[in-house]
């Protein structure tokens, strides 16, 4: 069972999102989510959803695991909607009641927010479903390479987030044996009231703390066995813009200018 | 140049110090007064039993830990000298018993990669050895697997293919296989030779499996923090009541070979493995 897990969420593919340089694909991701805040009437939203709904469809990333991806934010959004329904005024109203109103300045707001998380939500899970972990630090030291004149050690930390990635399931298993071990030695995790629940974590976080300062000392050796912080780190694989990377940002910013067209032209669906 | 010694150790003394003493006090030492020589192109294999000092040995080797008395050198580099330790590194690589505790990338090759990216070797050159050192393990079509879908015997070899990649001279493994299981253990096992045999790397194996021990150039044997047996295997292994009295086990065959010579049974005293004794009881039923 631990050998399923994935490291990150990575769907191995080959489509045209899996190619693209994973810079270019951070920094179209950041181009989107900002975008997505001036969206104002419903044809810019429109261009938007079909926007999402192309980029999944060219991924070939299989419907059922985008879905995955919105599940754990379904109730942040149902809770918001229903929060925007009843308490924002303004435009029409549909339903006076005594203690709330629900306007049509509510429900478009509520349907805008929605819209717009999943639409964040499954963008993001498209870059991080197309692209590995590793090529995802990779690209995350490129870009933020121009701190180093700050003097922040980026390369360092771009190494620990790497290192983060490949000991989660490392750890998972470790937390697997050494609960198993435990309860072998009768602990009971399962039962009892809330504190006493936590008060039962305590033998298994206590030497996992242990065993993961033994593996980061250990780790620390080879890595100093392997030279790291040697004369100079070159990488093996080296990331290059290519055709298709620009291709990729004109589409961005014809979208971009869609919007800022459609909003002009349609102007604003919320009624001050 | 067929003895050329590429690591040496020079009346060596260490102890682990507690950071948190100032005194120093109870600093005994772990290595006293060793010394040894290891040729180029050797396969040297270190036994003694759990605490006897084999991994400081192993870690004085490249510099990880530098002695406190004596002298270490390393393809004549002295490890205590700050400026030669990368060269020293890139000269005796290091393969440990965890292997999960030293596999740093998310994917096999990334991970294979990592040395000479470290020693800013250029890309397509790292490229080519990569690929070179994961098809001397047998491990190319796994490299772009997630480490830890491997099994351990893989994760092994992944590491040894680190290590190859880095074009070392020498390979030092601490309990390569102790976490292994026998098919796992024989994978590196066969690794490790294919090392020693056609890329002519010298391999200081570290082991508790005295089956792994009967197999190399050399065994040296250990017992708190000194040498105590030096020698060829088969001459090492002689000494059944030593290597006893020490705690360490000797090979089946030898054993074996060591009973029946004891209750009277004509047999030699340098048997090594199954076969060899098998022909050796034989032997001595027809002269009977
Ligand atoms: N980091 C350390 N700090 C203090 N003592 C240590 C450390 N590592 C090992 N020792 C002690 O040094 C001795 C030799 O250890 P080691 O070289 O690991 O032996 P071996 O590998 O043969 O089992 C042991 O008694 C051990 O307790
Ligand atoms: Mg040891």
């Amino acid at each position: 069972m631990i050998k399923d897990i994935t490291i990150g969420q990575y769907f191995n593919g080959n489509s045209v999102l899996h190619r693209l340089d994973a810079r270019m694909k951070i920094v179209l991701t950041v181009a989107f989510i900002v975008s997505i805040f001036f969206c104002k009437n419903f044809w810019s939203l429109g261009l938007m959803v079909l926007f999402t709904i192309q980029t999944v469809i060219i991924s070939r990333v299989p419907l059922k695991m985008v879905l995955k991806s919105i599940k754990p934010i379904a109730i942040i959004v149902v809770f918001t909607s229903l929060l925007n329904i009843f308490y924002i005024s303004g435009g029409t109203t549909l339903v006076d009641g005594r203690y709330i109103d629900i306007t049509t300045n509510g429900i478009f707001t509520a349907l805008f927010m929605a819209t717009r998380i999943v639409c964040l939500v499954v963008i993001s899970s498209m870059l991080t479903y197309t692209t590995t972990p590793t090529m995802l630090t990779d690209a995350i030291e490129k870009l933020l390479s121009p701190l180093k004149i700050f003097k922040i050690p980026v390369s360092t930390l771009a190494m620990m987030m790497t290192l983060a990635l490949r000991f989660i399931p490392t750890l998972i298993d470790e937390i697997d044996r050494i609960t198993n071990a435990q309860k072998a030695r009768g602990a009971n995790l399962d039962d009892g009231n809330f504190i006493q629940r936590i008060k039962a974590l305590v033998p298994i976080i206590v030497p996992l703390f242990v065993s993961s300062l033994r593996r980061a000392i250990e780790l620390a050796d080879a890595m100093d066995c392997r030279c790291y912080g040697g004369p100079g780190r070159t990488r093996m694989k080296q990331m290059k813009l290519r055709f298709r990377d620009f291709a990729a940002l004109a589409i961005m910013v014809a979208f971009i200018a869609g919007i800022i067209v459609l909003n002009y032209y349609f102007g604003a669906v919320l009624i001050k | 140049m067929k003895d050329k010694v590429i690591i040496k150790f020079d009346n060596v003394s260490f102890a682990y110090k507690a950071i948190a003493d100032d005194d120093e006090m109870a600093a005994t030492a772990v290595v006293d007064g060793f010394s040894l020589d290891v040729p180029e192109g050797q396969f040297l294999a270190v036994l003694g039993h759990n605490g006897c000092g084999k991994s400081t040995i192993a870690k004085l080797m490249n510099g990880i830990l530098v002695p406190d008395s004596g002298k270490v050198t390393v393809d004549g580099m002295s490890t205590s000298d700050d400026e030669k330790i990368i060269d020293i590194r890139r000269t005796v690589g290091m393969v440990f018993q965890n292997p999960d505790n030293q596999i740093v990338a998310t994917i096999v090759e990334d991970d294979v990669a990592f040395g000479p990216e470290n020693l800013g070797v250029p890309p397509e050159e790292i490229r080519k050895r990569v690929d070179d050192a994961l098809e001397a393990v047998g491990m190319y079509e796994f490299r772009g697997r997630e480490p830890h879908r491997l099994s351990g015997g893989q994760k092994q070899r992944v590491a040894i293919a680190g290590v190859i990649a880095m074009n070392t001279k020498c390979v030092v493994m601490d309990e390569p296989t102790a976490m292994l299981d026998p098919h796992g253990r024989q994978e590196v096992m066969d690794a490790i030779r294919m090392l020693n045999k056609e890329r002519g790397i010298t391999v200081v194996l570290i082991t508790h499996y005295m089956d792994e021990a009967v197999k190399a150039d050399r065994v040296v044997v250990m017992d708190k923090g000194k040498i105590v047996l030096d020698g060829e295997p088969r001459m090492v292994f002689k000494n059944v009541e030593k290597l006893k009295a020490l705690g360490l086990d000797v090979p089946q065959a030898t054993e074996l070979a060591y009973r029946l010579r004891k209750s009277g049974f004509p047999i030699a005293d340098d048997i090594l493995d199954e076969e060899e004794c098998a022909s050796a009881i034989l032997r001595a039923l027809e002269v009977k």
